[in-house]
């Protein structure tokens, strides 16, 4: 295997590999958060879940952008294209974003999710409200996923 | 688009009347009640009398509660079957009536039902205290002797007792060694501890009791028992089979009550519809002979409040008022049928301020549009479509629900739309030609299609913000804070063009020049007023210029704004793509002969996931949009929702509330 591929492939890792990290810990603090809830009240499990879906896409977006490194490479057909070594860590690089930014974003939304279980928790007619603020902090998560998949669409291969 | 006028109501009539027309104003739901009182000097407050008011309530309450702990008793054994479509029970206000006269006997069942826990609650402890005579007897179930003979004889001493096991072997020597006479038996042990039966000389007492200390020797407390230990097992486990039995019967007989379950709930809400009539007296004032009652109402009913008054009574004196200059008042909305369900969206984020606008209509097409692109599949779309089209004809629902399965049932079209705009029917599942184009071949297009988006709905923003000044009569600040801006960015935008088509989607467009260069000349004519008028409220010559060249620094804002919105294109792109991995993954597998076994589940579960994760995405990030770019503009908030007084039930609901 050329040393080009690999790079391209340490690319692919990096993008979904981070921010899939990234949203398990989001979704598990927003889970351990949640569960506290429904312990309490069960009828709340439906406006809890929700909640802590939300840092889950970040995982989704490193994915996204995973897959579009493989086709553009070719992985699901039958081989692989030699790449220069520049060309792989332009792929590298192209996953840099999705993958950083998701991994942290996924982090601090779990917590921005954390505190909105809180919202539900004493005021469960909230939730339109509550789901917010969580969203705000995707954003970056959606302009990083903009930024990687410009980025790995603009490499020539 | 508008909020309802409201007018002020005061209402006076005879006492006699008081509870017709209290029943009236509950049925119609259209009056929100005021508390008179606030109005009053203390000297007239110091006259009302509000203990027959108490005293009611607090019977309602206990037979209400009563109600209630005898539903949730008989939930425990009979669950309440709840299908997601059946929902409460739909019932006549005859029904009410009938369950009312039976309040009675349902207290009589009431009472048997705490009975019934009561019991149930002593045979727990006594089933406990059985459970632990047994587990304490079974260890010396071996021993075939009645404890009661189990006695020290007049020179010798018998007793039980235990030690750990690991202490009996150098129990057992030390006794040898020290010679002492004495009977060692091991009736049974466990993994711990060894259960002994142990006879010696009463003058061995002395020498053998710090031994006996030593080697972690307890005396077994069984003083209480007389028969053989087999014999008490066998009685426990007779009374805990007579236990069993009278639980049983328990249990037998409270889901023979479920059968009242029906009634208990009509007397449940009959108490509550009581309960809130006498509860809203609190809000009234009374004297012997008369009482008063103040509210708001939507301006539009007040003859048919008027109507429905004189229907009861001629001996009443009804005013309406409009609040004063700047009074608040409670804020309702009033939209067609299809704009009806976006009002929650506004509900969701606040009532705006009385005196403002309604911002739904403005929302409606935006949300609808958003909602449509992020989802962005055609089959996605009729899914959604169908299934809340079908939850709309199917369940009743009422408030937010409603108007949230509503506006699914409705984005669904959108989505719909959207989908076969870009091709995509479960993603590229059937390869179907997109009718405009596929954002995954040209996602800078896709991008710019979500600006151009961006760039209208802030602008319409500021134009909201612009006709609230106007219709305040501020239509130089209007000119000066909002149309200037709305020349900047939309004379910017189409000055930019030209440019912007060329570098990202790489097509000259030399048609546009034109455009573009008068799109330049209202961008500039903006900035001159912005840079003119923005200080005026400044009286330094300095703070003036200062201030002018300060608001540019605006601009980042608005750019910022305005790229909030390739979230269109991000998450219309995820959708899509995670449609095709799914279609990939399904495609590895084989979509033919006995592959399908494995790739449809794939395909079906896959897509619903996909569905879910994006419907949620689409949902909070249009709704997003509205409440940060868009409502950011001019959207006032501060309003109080407008809350009739209404009839309330817990666990029915009514088919017509005008007979209640």
């Amino acid at each position: 295997m050329e040393l080009g591929q690999f790079f391209a492939f340490a690319g692919i890792a990096v993008a979904t590999l981070l921010a899939g990290i990234g949203s398990a810990m989001g979704t598990s603090l927003a889970g351990q958060a949640a569960a506290g809830v429904v312990t309490e009240d069960p009828d709340k499990f439906g406006q809890t879940l929700v909640l802590q879906a939300l840092p889950g896409t970040q995982g989704i977006y490193g994915l996204i952008i995973g897959v579009i490194m493989m086709s553009q490479l070719g992985v699901f057909g039958a081989n692989i294209p030699d790449l220069t070594v520049q060309q792989g860590l332009m792929y590298l690089a192209a996953g840099c974003p999705v993958g950083i930014v998701g991994l942290i974003s996924g982090i601090y939304q779990g917590r921005a999710a954390v505190a909105s279980i809180g919202i539900i928790a004493k005021q469960p007619g909230q939730l339109g409200k509550a789901i917010i603020f969580p969203a705000i902090v995707e954003t970056y998560a959606i302009l990083s996923l903009i930024v990687s998949l410009l980025m790995t669409l603009g490499i020539r291969v | 688009m508008a909020i309802v006028k409201m007018k002020k109501l005061a209402l006076a009539g005879l006492i006699s009347d008081e509870q017709a027309v209290v029943q009236t104003l509950h049925r119609m739901s259209l009056v929100e009640i005021t508390d008179v009182k606030e109005q009053l000097s203390d000297e007239q407050q110091s006259i009302i009398d509000m203990q027959q008011v108490q005293d009611k309530l607090e019977q309602l309450d206990n037979d209400i509660s009563r109600m209630k702990y005898t539903l949730d008793f008989l939930e425990r054994f009979v669950p309440d079957k709840k299908g997601m479509f059946t929902g409460k029970p739909l019932v006549k206000a005859d029904d009410y009536k009938t369950a009312a006269q039976k309040l009675d006997e349902l207290i009589k069942i009431y009472e048997t039902c705490r009975d019934f826990d009561e019991e149930l609650t002593s045979i727990k402890g006594q089933r406990m205290r059985i459970n632990n005579a047994i587990s304490q007897m079974s260890p010396w179930v071996a021993l075939d002797t009645p404890l009661s003979e189990v006695r020290d004889t007049r020179f010798v001493r018998l007793v039980l007792g235990t030690m750990p096991v690991v202490l009996l072997d150098g129990f057992k020597k030390a006794v040898e060694e020290d010679g002492i006479g004495c009977y060692i038996h091991n009736i049974s042990q466990d993994r711990n501890t060894a259960y002994l039966f142990m006879a010696f000389h009463k003058n061995d007492q002395e020498i053998l009791e710090p031994i006996l200390r030593q080697y972690e020797w307890n005396d077994a407390d069984l003083a209480e028992y007389s028969l053989k230990p087999a014999q008490h097992i066998e009685q426990c486990q007779h009374e805990l089979e007579k236990l069993e039995r009278s639980e049983n019967e328990i249990i037998r007989q409270s889901v023979e009550l479920t059968k009242y379950r029906l009634d208990l709930k009509l007397a449940n809400d009959y108490l509550m519809i009581q309960k809130q009539r006498v509860e809203v007296l609190s809000d009234f004032a009374a004297t012997r002979q008369t009482f008063i009652l103040t509210g708001w109402v939507p301006a539009e009913r007040t003859d048919e409040l008027q109507g429905r008054v004189s229907s009861i009574t001629d001996a009443y004196w009804l005013d309406f008022e409009d609040p004063v200059e700047g009074e608040p008042f409670p804020v309702a909305f009033k939209n067609n049928k299809l704009l009806r369900p976006f009002e929650m969206l506004t509900e969701m984020y606040s009532m705006p301020a009385p005196y403002s606008i309604d911002p739904t209509p403005a929302v409606a097409p935006f949300y609808f549009i958003f909602f449509g692109i992020m989802v962005g599949d055609a089959a996605y779309g009729i899914l959604i479509s169908v299934a809340f089209f079908a939850a709309m004809h199917f369940m009743r629902t009422k408030g937010m629900g409603q108007k949230l399965i509503m506006l699914l049932a409705l984005c669904g079209i959108s989505t719909a739309f959207w989908g076969a705009m870009f091709g995509s029917w479960f993603g590229d599942l059937f390869h179907i030609k997109p009718l405009w184009f596929n954002p995954m071949e040209q996602p800078m297009l896709m991008m710019v299609v979500s600006l151009i988006f961006g760039v209208v709905h802030i602008l319409v923003g500021i134009g909201l913000k612009a006709y609230m000044s106007v219709k305040d009569g501020h239509v130089a600040d209007a000119i000066f804070d909002q149309v200037s801006w709305m020349m900047v960015l939309g004379g910017a935008s189409v000055w930019l063009a030209p440019l912007l088509s060329n570098m990202l989607l790489s097509t000259p467009a030399p048609q546009l020049e034109g455009a573009a260069q008068i799109g330049l000349y209202v961008a500039v004519a903006g900035v001159v007023i912005l840079l003119v008028t923005q200080g005026r409220s400044q009286k330094n010559i300095f703070m003036k210029v200062f201030s002018g060249v300060g608001s540019l620094y605006n601009i980042t804002g608005f750019l910022s704004d305005i790229l909030s919105y390739s979230r269109l294109f991000a998450l219309g792109l995820a959708s899509g793509m995670i449609a095709t991995v799914i279609n990939i993954l399904a495609g590895l597998v084989g979509m033919s002969g006995i592959n399908l076994i494995i790739s449809i589940p794939i395909l079906i579960i896959g897509h619903l996931f996909n569905l879910a994760i994006n419907g949620l995405g689409a949902y909070v990030h249009s709704s997003r949009l509205q409440y940060i770019e868009f409502f950011g503009k001019f959207f006032e908030s501060g309003g109080k929702a407008f809350r009739p007084f209404h009839i309330e039930t817990k666990y029915t609901d009514i088919e017509n509330e005008e007979a209640v």
